[in-house]
């Protein structure tokens, strides 16, 4: 079931991740044509610039998490045994959960103070803006949430797997 | 307590979490303990921070650059520089080694990123050095080491960071690097020559007109990026987001249209693989806002100036002290969250004692950089390695005396400070 559902949001997130990435591009082709064709930078395309990047980092980010490309040193936690370093992987991954949850949960008010604050030059609600971000971590959470279960099933098997061996 | 928090921070990324929650944990943590000691700060904070971390136009180059580099990389393009570049300088000893020296600097002008520029050149290479007989070892050490001239010689994903993160313009930072990033090469160059008379290895014939011109037809449209990414940085056309997005336009219409390479669904599965790992990094740099917000709050600039002119007020032994500090940090760390967890501390330092922030901006870039060679954790040796099949520990020893060469050259740069600032104050006033 979350296996399904989460690689639906994948591909979902993919094709928004690629449609953000054009409309980035063409908003900063707009600001150097506007400024040197016609001679008036728009003030809109550089705001838009910004906010597709936040949505851009937030999406890409879900995305990165998934595939587990983000970036980490992981050089020391693979010279532990085995088992003990699927226990401190367990033990991170309840962290982020915690981390994840919190900015969820604190994410509300965040948004409902934003609603009425308006971008200056776009003239739109900032919480539109801001929604990337519990947007991001949601799909963050879920992918976390189905790598601890299957570091959990990891571990049981070490367990059964071990005690056989002897 | 703030001690107690970069602790907290350390031990979970080595533990191997993504540094951007060990990042926003520690922020989290932080919060959580003015709940209870002080004045307490609103969880609010976290979420929030989040969005204002990446709200700027400076780092939308970063993604613009890593798709650039992306779509070269995926046309092909390197292995025509690569034939330009050796049919200039493949004749004299080492000929290999020196080509190598010179593609990094060419696509130092198109690509951000030491570890792309690693990757990428060195895949094709090594073999063929191998082929020559050269040491594998040593030519691991020589991509690693040519590869670090990348993020120096604009475009630069560090100073982009630099730039958002303290204020500093990207277009100064940029070409700031420019010149210490010709020096470099100039420096590897020597070296490698110097390497190659000593080991013997034999002059090839003399070049070849004819070879240069084809040579050159081949690398004149990829040429052209770099020069058109300085060139509008330089002559103030373009700001270093906008040269980006020109550097996007460039290699899309050369590798579909031009080349005809990439099928217009492969540049789709570019931008899936390339933004994907961008993305990741520019998470980092929001989780890092927050961080760096924590350190700001807690005053830890001004302390750190207080502990720097307790030992001695003098420019010299400060700039001493952090690049020591800073070399230390990049042994056990990478780039990216030295950055982010360094500028907010140290800009206001270098600042108040009176240092140029664009001149310690591209020390601090190359420092780093020796970061990317040195064990346990660099890199560019990671990666040259797996591609020479040698182990790491081997590639160390040969990487040692180019390691010396780029401290010199960093020492030079650290106590001339013209070499960096000359180009900037002549261009942007």
């Amino acid at each position: 079931m979350i296996n399904q559902l989460i690689n639906c949001l994948v591909k979902l997130l993919k094709g928004l991740l690629v449609v953000v990435v054009i409309i980035m591009v063409f908003l900063v082709t707009l600001q150097v044509v506007s400024r040197y064709v016609f001679q008036n930078p728009t003030a809109w395309s550089e705001e838009a610039a910004r906010y597709s990047l936040i949505y851009f980092t937030f999406i890409g980010a879900a995305l990165a998490v998934h595939k587990k490309e983000t970036l980490k040193i992981t050089i020391f936690i693979t010279k532990i045994p085995l088992r003990i370093r699927i226990f401190i992987e367990l033990f991170i991954r309840i962290l982020i959960i915690i981390f994840l949850l919190i900015t969820l949960y604190y994410s509300f008010p965040v948004f409902s103070r934003l609603r009425n604050q308006l971008t200056p030059a776009l003239r739109w609600s900032k919480s539109i803006v801001f929604m990337s971000v519990p947007l991001g971590s949601l799909v963050m959470l879920l992918c976390i949430m189905q790598e601890s279960w299957q570091l959990v099933v990891k571990l049981k098997s070490t367990f059964k797997g071990g005690s056989s061996a002897k | 307590m703030i001690g107690l928090i970069f602790g907290i921070m350390l031990l979970l990324i080595f533990l191997g979490m993504d540094i951007a929650f060990a990042m926003g944990l520690s922020a989290l943590a932080y919060i959580s303990v003015t709940q209870i000691f002080g004045r307490p700060l609103p969880f609010t904070l976290i979420p929030q921070k989040f969005m204002e971390g990446v709200d700027s136009f400076a780092l939308v180059a970063i993604p613009l650059f890593i798709l650039a580099g992306g779509l070269i990389n995926r046309g092909g393009i390197t292995k025509k520089l690569v034939d330009f570049a050796n049919s200039i300088v493949g004749h004299l000893r080492g000929g290999l080694g020196l080509t190598c020296i010179v593609v990094n600097m060419i696509t130092a002008g198109m690509s951000g990123s030491a570890i792309a520029d690693a990757s990428s050149i060195g895949s094709i290479l090594i073999p063929a050095m191998k082929e020559e007989k050269y040491k594998p070892s040593f030519s691991a050490a020589l991509v690693a080491s040519g590869s670090t001239i990348g993020p120096i010689i604009p475009p630069s994903i560090p100073m982009i960071m630099i730039g958002a993160i303290t204020g500093v313009s990207v277009g100064r930072l940029f070409l700031g690097g420019a010149i210490p990033g010709f020096v470099m090469g100039f420096a590897l160059m020597v070296y490698t020559y110097i390497y190659a008379v000593k080991s013997g290895f034999a002059r090839k014939d003399k070049p070849n007109l004819k070879k240069i011109i084809e040579s050159t037809k081949g690398a004149l449209i990829p040429l052209g990026i770099p020069v058109i990414i300085l060139g509008a940085i330089v002559t103030g056309i373009a700001t270093p987001t906008e040269a980006a997005v020109i550097a996007v336009w460039y290699s899309f219409i050369v590798i579909t249209l031009v080349y005809k390479s990439v099928k217009l669904k492969d540049v789709y599965q570019v931008i899936i693989d390339s933004m994907t790992s961008a993305a990741g990094v520019l998470f980092t740099v929001a989780a890092g806002v927050i961080f760096g917000w924590v350190a700001t709050v807690e005053q830890l600039g001004p302390k750190l100036t207080d502990l720097f002119f307790s030992i001695s007020s003098s420019h010299i032994v400060i700039l001493f002290l952090l690049n020591v500090l800073l070399l230390l940090m990049g042994m056990v760390m990478s780039t990216i969250p030295i950055i982010l967890m360094m500028t907010p501390i140290l800009f206001p330092l270098i600042q108040q004692i009176g240092l140029d922030p664009v001149h310690f901006g591209v020390v601090m870039c190359l420092n780093l950089m020796l970061g990317l060679l040195t064990p346990p954790i660099g890199f560019n040796l990671f990666i040259t390695s797996a591609i020479a099949k040698v182990s790491v520990e081997e590639v160390v020893k040969d990487v040692l005396p180019f390691l010396l060469v780029l401290l010199m050259v960093l020492g030079l740069i650290t106590y001339i400070p013209q070499i960096v600032l000359w180009l900037p104050n002549l261009v942007m006033k």
